[in-house]
């Protein structure tokens, strides 16, 4: 009696484990690119700082466009994080198609210092966007854009 | 009972763990070497003579007052890991970035170069 029961249960387990394996899966899912951009605001200068400086002290930029009679250098590091659930039951085995549904959210966030420099290769203005100081939940579920 | 309760215990273990764990490596290689810049002298040297040391760069940019050339390579690292209930996924992309700066006349007049593409590293979501 006691084999029986022992069996049983483990047979419910095994079939179990092979029914719903997949059935509930949590994803955490994270990227990264570009290095930390730091932002040394004593050294950069704006009316002072020449594009040469700049240069010297942050390195290549991750991004050069000309913007109307400036040049921007835009020094960028992107950060994305995604947490996902999914619960679905594979019934295909007995009726056609299957029951799932599952959530995700998704935010992107950006650190980016932008260097303007004008034709004399002399920094204009300057402006850094820590996009990584968001909490992750508070800001995927505020109100705000 | 002790086996039954030994049993569930590795087979709830067994089942929790199972799973598998991918890592993954990804090159955008450009042939350039940053010690080559030594042959560069900027206010001297020409574009064509960049092109010459450095080959095509991956990007050209119009500026206000001339052109940038951008030579880029990236390293990207991923690393995923299943389990049954729970899935890890990291993916970290770096560059090498070198970026010289010329007039109108085509004449170097800055560079810039930022070697991070070492830095990128397999891991798990923090």
């Amino acid at each position: 009696m006691a084999f029986r029961t022992n069996s049983l249960l483990v047979s419910i387990i095994v079939l179990a484990n092979v029914l719903l394996s997949g059935c509930v899966t949590y994803q955490i899912s994270k990227y990264v690119e570009g290095d930390v951009v730091n932002v040394p605001n004593e050294e950069l200068e704006v009316g002072k700082t020449t594009l040469e400086e700049a240069l010297s002290i942050l390195g290549a930029p991750d991004k050069v466009a000309k913007v109307g009679v400036e040049n921007l250098l835009l020094y960028e590091r992107e950060l994305l994080y995604r947490n996902r659930i999914k619960v679905g039951i594979p019934l295909s085995e007995i009726i056609r198609g299957n029951l799932s549904a599952s959530a995700y959210g998704t935010l992107v966030r950006y650190d980016s210092l932008a260097l303007f420099f004008n034709t004399e290769d002399i920094l204009s203005h300057k402006t850094f966007a820590e996009g990584s100081s968001y909490p992750y939940l508070r800001t995927l579920f505020s109100a705000q854009q | 009972m002790r086996i039954t309760i030994y049993l569930l215990t590795v087979l709830v273990i067994t089942t929790l763990l199972s799973g598998c764990l991918v890592i993954g490596k990804n090159k955008e290689f450009q042939p350039f070497e940053s010690t080559e810049l030594d042959q560069l002298v900027p206010g001297e040297s020409t574009a064509t003579e960049v092109t010459e040391i450095f080959g095509a760069p991956s990007k050209v940019v119009e500026l206000a007052n001339g052109n940038a050339y951008v030579y880029k390579r990236t390293v990207t690292k991923g690393t995923v890991c299943w389990l049954v209930l729970l899935t890890f996924g990291n993916v970290e992309k770096q560059h090498d970035q070198l970026v010289f700066f010329f007039d109108l006349d085509d004449t170097l007049t800055h560079y810039g170069l930022s070697l991070d593409a070492e830095k990128a590293e397999y891991g798990f979501p923090d």
